[in-house]
């Protein structure tokens, strides 16, 4: 991007707001984007609340 | 999955009798899994069905011996093919052999599901490591041999952006 921007005159912009992070672990921690409190200082409302689903719950682990 | 579809039906038979029949009925982005070892997953057209329906279909198939993670685990048995109309760009069909074939046709059926581009996929950041970064070599496969990419090279930004 850097070297593009250098050619054709910065049209292009940095952009990391969709960048997915995986902690490799086990189990592993995958995460992209905001979090609740992040999102509040931005003024950001949340829509409803937000969901911790236990994956015993969900079928596909279970099986 | 034939109670998700189920479910599906009944809700679209219900508005539709109560809202005056503005629902569609549209099973275009239902996935498909067989769970063997390793899984089956599908989504979509095949080449085969696209051209029936007149659709110039460009195809891109990946080995999984070209994903990183498929390399880590020591199980390169599969590959990730995508199937594009030639005129828009748009995914249209997505058929996997992986172990985890499942849970990479959800990025495909979204994409169909909202007609995203080979470029959407091949400008989305895609975590290194994981199965589901196979999706995105396979849409940069339309277009160059990802055998003769470093990891790093694998960013194609779409368009203006």
């Amino acid at each position: 991007m850097t070297a593009e921007n250098a050619l054709t005159g910065n049209v292009r912009r940095y952009e990391l707001s969709v960048l997915p992070k995986v902690t490799v672990t086990d189990r592993t921690v995958p995460s992209v984007a905001l979090t609740g409190d992040l999102a509040m200082p931005l003024g950001l409302r949340l829509a409803g609340q937000v969901f911790w689903r236990d994956v015993s719950q969900v079928t596909g682990r279970v099986a | 999955m034939f109670v998700y579809v189920a479910a599906y039906g009944g809700t679209v038979a219900a508005e539709n009798a109560l809202t005056g029949n503005v629902s569609r009925y549209d099973l275009t982005a239902l996935p498909k899994v067989t769970f063997t070892d390793p899984a089956v997953a599908s989504v979509g057209l095949t080449e085969d069905q696209a051209r029936a329906q007149g659709i110039e279909a460009l195809v891109s198939k990946l080995p999984l011996a070209h994903v990183p993670r498929s390399l880590a685990a020591r199980d390169t048995r599969g590959f990730a093919k995508l199937v594009a109309d030639a005129a828009t760009r748009k995914i249209i069909g997505a058929h996997i052999l992986a172990v985890e074939a499942g849970e990479m046709v959800t990025e495909p059926a979204l994409a169909i599901k909202y007609g995203l581009t080979i470029e959407d996929h091949t400008s989305t950041f895609h975590p290194y490591l994981t199965l589901s970064e196979g999706i995105k070599l396979a849409a940069q496969t339309f277009d160059r041999d990802v055998a003769k990419l470093s990891c790093c090279a694998a960013w194609a930004p779409t368009e203006g952006s």
